[in-house]
């Protein structure tokens, strides 16, 4: 299967079992990074609902990814990513799982990742392809 | 460089992965071997701090694979 173009697209390769989902994800994230800074097209790749995938972390996942990409690019956030679904951990997960980095997940995690129970890095999604125009995520005083 | 690498998320972890599979393939097996060889390939870079702090786990998972 192509690489996926939307979120949306990400949820049916998982479904279809087409590709890992960690590679789908960077895969729509380095196309929404290759739109920077056409906001209208970037605003299309999240907009649609993705299909609920049934797995508790890929669909909360995914629902942080629509969340955090809006929020941080300046765009609308998309209604699909307060359903259920998208919050549907019961104990919190650290990405990477490592325990070393625990401490410092648990304080840089973004509020699209930690309202789900996600404990990420302060700028998460970072990729080859992330804009080299844009200003990182300051670190919390 | 999958030193540089680990200074972002994955969810997979497969940067990780790779490391420990690469660190295994050239027998490096110690923490210092590790900044070493990342200062031969990023003479003027410092390994980012997150991605520093999961040295020791690094070395650990590399030498569990030797012993598998």
């Amino acid at each position: 299967m192509s690489r996926p173009q939307t979120l949306r697209e990400v949820s049916a390769i998982v479904v279809a079992e087409a590709k890992p989902f960690g590679r789908a994800i960077d895969e729509f994230v380095d196309a929404f990074y290759l739109d920077h800074p056409n906001k209208l097209r970037q605003q299309q790749r999240i907009d649609d609902a993705p299909t609920i995938v049934g797995d508790a972390f890929v669909d909360t996942w995914i629902g942080a990814v629509g969340e955090h990409l809006a929020r941080r690019w300046d765009l609308a956030v998309p209604a699909w990513t307060r359903r259920p679904a998208h919050y549907a951990l019961a104990s919190p997960l650290f990405v990477p799982d490592s325990s070393a980095l625990r401490t410092t997940l648990l304080l840089e995690s973004p509020p699209a990742f930690r309202s789900r129970l996600l404990f990420t890095f302060l700028e998460p999604l970072q990729r080859a392809r992330f804009p080299r125009d844009a200003a990182l995520i300051d670190q919390p005083a | 460089m999958k030193l540089k690498a680990l200074q972002r998320e994955n969810v997979d972890d497969r940067d990780f992965e790779d490391a420990i599979n690469l660190a295994v393939e050239i027998a490096v097996e110690t923490a210092d071997q590790l900044q070493r060889l990342f200062a031969a390939f990023f003479p003027d870079e410092k390994l980012h701090p997150n991605a520093a702090a999961r040295l020791p786990e690094l070395v650990q998972q590399i030498r569990l694979r030797r012993k598998g």
